[in-house]
């Protein structure tokens, strides 16, 4: 049988009224929003433990620094 | 209540298990069919249609999961209205916009007709592409093409931009055609 190209369209969109059960029970169960809250939550907490550890470098690197320079003069 | 509370009562015959379905899924039902029919009355007759529907069907049938039982349901009675509708009259409205999207999976044959495709074969192929895609991708593709969700609603959802979700809608129908094409189905 030989159908349009709007005809077919409209069975792919059909078809995917076929779809898995349990992709649709994913749409109604999936905490995307939390997923991605999480994710972020994550991303700050590393990134303040990152500048933190980054501050806490420099903080000595200066503080030895200015001590040679102390002793050598 | 839990699905297999209602459907305890769907099998003993109990009126009431259409009144806790009504409850549990009437307004997800009726958002679902709102956004193919358009229309608030048309959608509160496809919800009623879906759980009578479902009253005939269970039992024999005991579905695993009964939301995506109903869904379907009610997505194919509000296709059908929704058919019915504009072969009286051809109007524009997010189905439209659905189908235009679409057929970017399709290949572009210049306007010739093209052989028919087995539903059956497309459907498993479908199952097979949304099983390897991203799950926010596979969430933003179901949400938009089988619930009909608008792209605003979906990127509320997702705490996204519009134009988020739109690039990821725009991907996954690219990937889609890219599947369809190596499984042979649009050929």
């Amino acid at each position: 049988m030989i159908i349009t190209k709007q005809e077919k369209v409209k069975k792919l969109w059909l078809c995917i009224g076929d779809i898995d059960d349990a992709f649709l029970e994913e749409v109604e169960t999936a905490d995307i929003v939390a997923e991605k809250v999480v994710a972020r939550k994550k991303i700050i907490k590393y990134s303040t433990l990152a500048a933190a550890s980054v501050g806490v470098a420099t903080t000595i690197y200066f503080l030895l620094r200015s001590r040679r320079t102390a002793a050598s003069i | 209540m839990e699905d297999h509370m209602i459907l305890d009562m769907f099998f003993a015959r109990q009126e009431s298990a259409i009144a806790e379905t009504r409850q549990k899924y009437g307004k997800r039902l009726f958002r679902a069919s709102k956004n193919i029919l358009h229309s608030n009355e048309d959608a509160e007759e496809c919800v009623n249609d879906t759980l009578m529907k479902a009253w005939d069907a269970i039992p024999p049938n005991r579905p695993a999961i009964l939301g995506a039982f109903l869904a379907k349901i009610a997505r194919n009675l509000s296709i059908n209205k929704w058919e019915a509708k504009s072969a009286a009259k051809r109007g524009g409205g997010e189905v439209n916009l659905q189908l235009t999207e679409l057929e970017e999976c399709i290949e572009a044959n210049d306007g010739r007709p093209e052989k028919e495709f087995e539903a059956a074969f497309v459907s498993q192929a479908i199952n097979t592409f949304l099983a390897d895609i991203d799950k926010t991708a596979r969430v933003a593709f179901v949400l938009r093409y089988f619930h009909g969700e608008s792209v605003r609603s979906i990127s509320e959802k997702f705490k996204m931009s519009e134009s988020k979700i739109k690039s990821i809608l725009f991907r996954t129908r690219k990937k889609l055609k890219t599947h369809l094409e190596k499984e042979g189905v649009m050929v």
